[in-house]
């Protein structure tokens, strides 16, 4: 109704209604949704809307005049022209899709052109018309659809899985090159055939695999399962496999995944192997293996560790390492704990006493060490040994060592006392020499054994005198010089005497050096200074002090001052200075006194 | 060669009712479970000679039957026969029976089903039976 209305006010008004329409219909075309141009039978443009030049990124004057075909990409230029030459002398030609045109600012667009040939009113031929339509976006998305599928394709073709696209029925539609491999036949050989057809599985395998088949037929993923796969050639081989419904161009598919576990399977017997030799290790050790938390509490025990505490495997695993020591043994257990934390593995081994379950104590002897889980600290694990039986056999050795030791020490004073017997003015003189000599070699500061063997020494230093007859040691007044040297003689005797018997020290040594003087004065040997042992230069002292403060047939008894006296007056000629010095600080310092008398 | 005795799972009513037809037509004794949980008691119970086979049953389907039966020393050398959509012609003819087990397309062959249950009781492909 109104546009009859403004045809009849443009009627009215008496404008050309012709040229308005004209004008109209220009501006439609202009702006028209689609590219629209006129060529003339050369291929120039005669008329072009602003649509196509908006397009092609010219302005509408830039393109008039000039041929179509600058504007097309030069690859396809020629064959373009070529075609534009048959269409405009009649011949059919095929439909034009993807030209290609490069724009002013270099860019391409793709475009589907429909052309018309242009008659005159006599029908001949005087240009093309055509309309173009820009299909830049959807090639640039098909260019991205093929990409993404290349992308796949790759993917799926060297995966290191075996992938397989299969229809319902298990018949192959596709496989990678690992599907290949694995199976041992060529991607032709595979086509249309089915996992069944090719006999790829049998006896429970073929069972296990119809059952995947009824779970992918309702749809359902499967796996991973394990199966024997036999190939082409008929080796088998382990694989896991997995299916799953996809959907391929609208069609359920399969796709299944398989994997060689050959490796894992070899891996996993190796593993296993390593386990049974440790668990028979475990089993049947006759020492103890136990393994606790880092707070002790038992996870595992074995037999023999069972069988030393008396207790069932039940019972230990509720049960504390701690638990079954005494109070004071806990701080050797912090320790051991510390010494793993630091080292993860204990050097040296540690020693527990352990309570039964009947209450006995045993005694262990263990070594620990960190395992691991996962790469981290989860246990320690110990193994221990019963030395109950060693450590009473060791007690045993203590004991009758000690006993030895009484024994010896009762023969000692046996052959002190022969000689004693027999002289009974020396009576106690080897006692109170071995007396003081104690005391002196403790007032040097000498080593426990040493003190010891100059103590045993001095006790029996004159046991050679058993040899010299009585009447010569008993005779009062001064000794002829015969029997002078026959009394010598007894130092050289009570070597001989001693030499046999196994002291820990040189007994018979020291009793054979106790009259050596170090200036060389002394006798049998005529020894000097250092060649004198330790042990006889502190007896020849303490037996010169001694002798002096006691009676002799021949003589009163000296006082301690006049035998001092004598002593200092010597030393470093005749006595060793340090046992002078000694045996002095003895009587004036520390009050010594013989307790014998 | 007594035991004539073959036991049909389908969960299907019409193939079932069919194959017990031209099973006892063959002069075989039938018997028939209509789903996997029957067709384990059935077997255990009956042992019967060869187990005819549906692969897709709801609840436990054919493979999972085989399979519990193939664990069971009793029942593990009853041949199977497995009859189903799933089974194409070319599979047919894979041939397992060293297993215990055969492949059969739905819908079957009357003959060749026939066949392959005389291979199992004859142990060859004789047609004594009829």
């Amino acid at each position: 109704m109104i546009k009859t209305g403004s045809d009849v006010t443009a009627r009215k008004k008496g404008r050309d209604p012709l040229g308005e329409n004209e004008k109209r219909y220009r501006e439609l075309w202009d702006y028209a949704p689609f590219a629209n141009h006129l060529l003339d039978t050369k291929g120039i443009v005669v008329e072009v809307n602003q649509t196509e030049a908006d397009m092609l990124g010219y302005t509408k004057a830039e393109i008039l005049g000039k041929p179509i075909f600058e504007f097309i990409l030069p690859e396809q230029r020629i064959g373009d022209q070529e075609r534009f030459q048959q269409r405009i002398s009649g011949q059919r030609v095929p439909k034009v899709e993807n030209r290609i045109f490069v724009r002013k600012d270099g860019s391409k667009i793709f475009a589907d052109i429909f052309d018309v040939l242009e008659r005159d009113g006599q029908g001949k031929i005087i240009g093309v018309r055509a309309t173009m339509v820009d299909i830049t976006g959807r090639k640039q998305a098909e260019e991205k659809t093929k990409t993404s599928e290349k992308v796949f394709r790759m993917t799926f073709e060297h995966a290191p899985d075996a992938y397989f696209l299969c229809d319902l029925k298990g018949r192959f539609f596709d496989v990678n090159r690992m599907a290949q491999e694995m199976m041992g036949y060529e991607r032709e050989e595979l086509m249309g055939k089915s996992l069944l057809e090719l006999k790829i599985f049998s006896g429970d395998h073929l069972i296990k695999f119809i059952s995947i088949l009824a779970k992918n037929a309702l749809g359902k993923t499967t796996g991973p399962d394990e199966f024997i796969l036999q190939r082409k050639e008929g080796n088998h081989i382990p694989v896991e496999m997995r299916t799953h419904q996809v959907n391929i161009n609208n069609m359920p598919m399969l796709l299944g995944i398989a994997r060689d576990i050959s490796e894992r399977q070899r891996a996993q017997e190796v593993l296993q192997l390593s386990n049974e030799r440790y668990q028979a290790l475990f089993d049947r050790s006759l020492d103890c293996v136990y393994i606790h938390d880092f707070e002790g509490n038992f996870l595992d025990a074995n037999a023999a560790a069972m069988n030393l505490l008396g207790y069932e495997k039940a019972d230990i695993l509720r049960l504390n390492f701690a638990s079954l020591m005494a109070e004071d043994q806990l701080p050797l257990v912090g320790r051991a704990l510390e010494e793993l934390k630091e080292t993860g593995t204990q050097l040296s081994s540690s020693e527990f006493r352990l309570r039964r379950k009947d209450g006995l104590y045993v005694d262990v002897e263990t070594k620990a060490s960190i395992i691991c889980r996962d790469g981290r600290p989860y246990a320690v694990q110990g193994i221990g040994r019963d030395i109950t039986e060693r450590k009473r056999a060791q007690k045993q050795l203590e004991e009758s060592l000690e006993k030895l030791g009484r024994l010896l020490n009762g023969t000692i004073q046996a052959m002190a006392l022969m000689v004693e017997k027999r002289d009974p003015y020396t009576a106690g003189h080897q006692k109170r020499v071995s007396e003081l000599a104690l005391a002196m070699a403790a007032e040097m500061a000498l080593p426990s054994d040493q003190i010891e063997e100059i103590g045993i020494a001095a006790v029996i230093h004159d046991i050679g005198k058993i040899s010299i007859p009585s009447e010569v040691l008993c005779r009062p007044g001064r000794l002829e010089d015969c029997e002078l040297s026959l009394l010598k003689e007894h130092s050289k005797i009570g070597y001989e005497i001693l030499k046999e018997i196994e002291f820990l020290g040189p007994i018979a040594q020291i009793v054979y050096q106790h009259h050596e003087r170090i200036d060389g004065s002394g006798y049998p040997q005529g020894l000097a200074g250092e060649e004198i042992l330790m042990g006889a230069r502190i007896l020849g002292v303490a037996d010169v002090v001694e002798a002096m403060v006691s009676h002799r047939p021949h003589r009163p008894a000296h006082t301690i001052e006049k035998a001092l006296e004598e002593i200092s007056q010597n030393k470093g000629i005749r006595y060793d200075p340090a046992s002078v010095e000694a045996c002095i600080r003895l009587f004036t310092e520390r009050s010594f006194k013989f307790k014998i008398i | 060669m007594e035991k004539k005795e073959i036991l049909i799972v389908d969960d299907d009513i019409v193939t079932l009712s069919m194959l017990k037809t031209t099973l006892a037509g063959a002069g075989y004794e039938v018997l028939t479970a209509s789903n996997g949980l029957e067709a384990i008691r059935l077997s255990k119970e009956h042992l019967p000679f060869l187990i005819i086979l549906d692969i897709m049953m709801p609840d436990i389907d054919g493979g999972e039957v085989a399979g519990n039966l193939k664990k069971d020393p009793k029942t593990k050398d009853i041949p199977i026969i497995f009859l189903s959509s799933l089974i194409s012609e070319n599979e047919q003819k894979a041939d397992h029976r060293k297993d215990f087990v055969s492949l059969l397309a739905k819908p079957y062959n009357r003959t060749k089903l026939l066949d392959e249950i005389r291979k199992y009781y004859y142990g060859t492909d004789s047609r004594k039976l009829d």
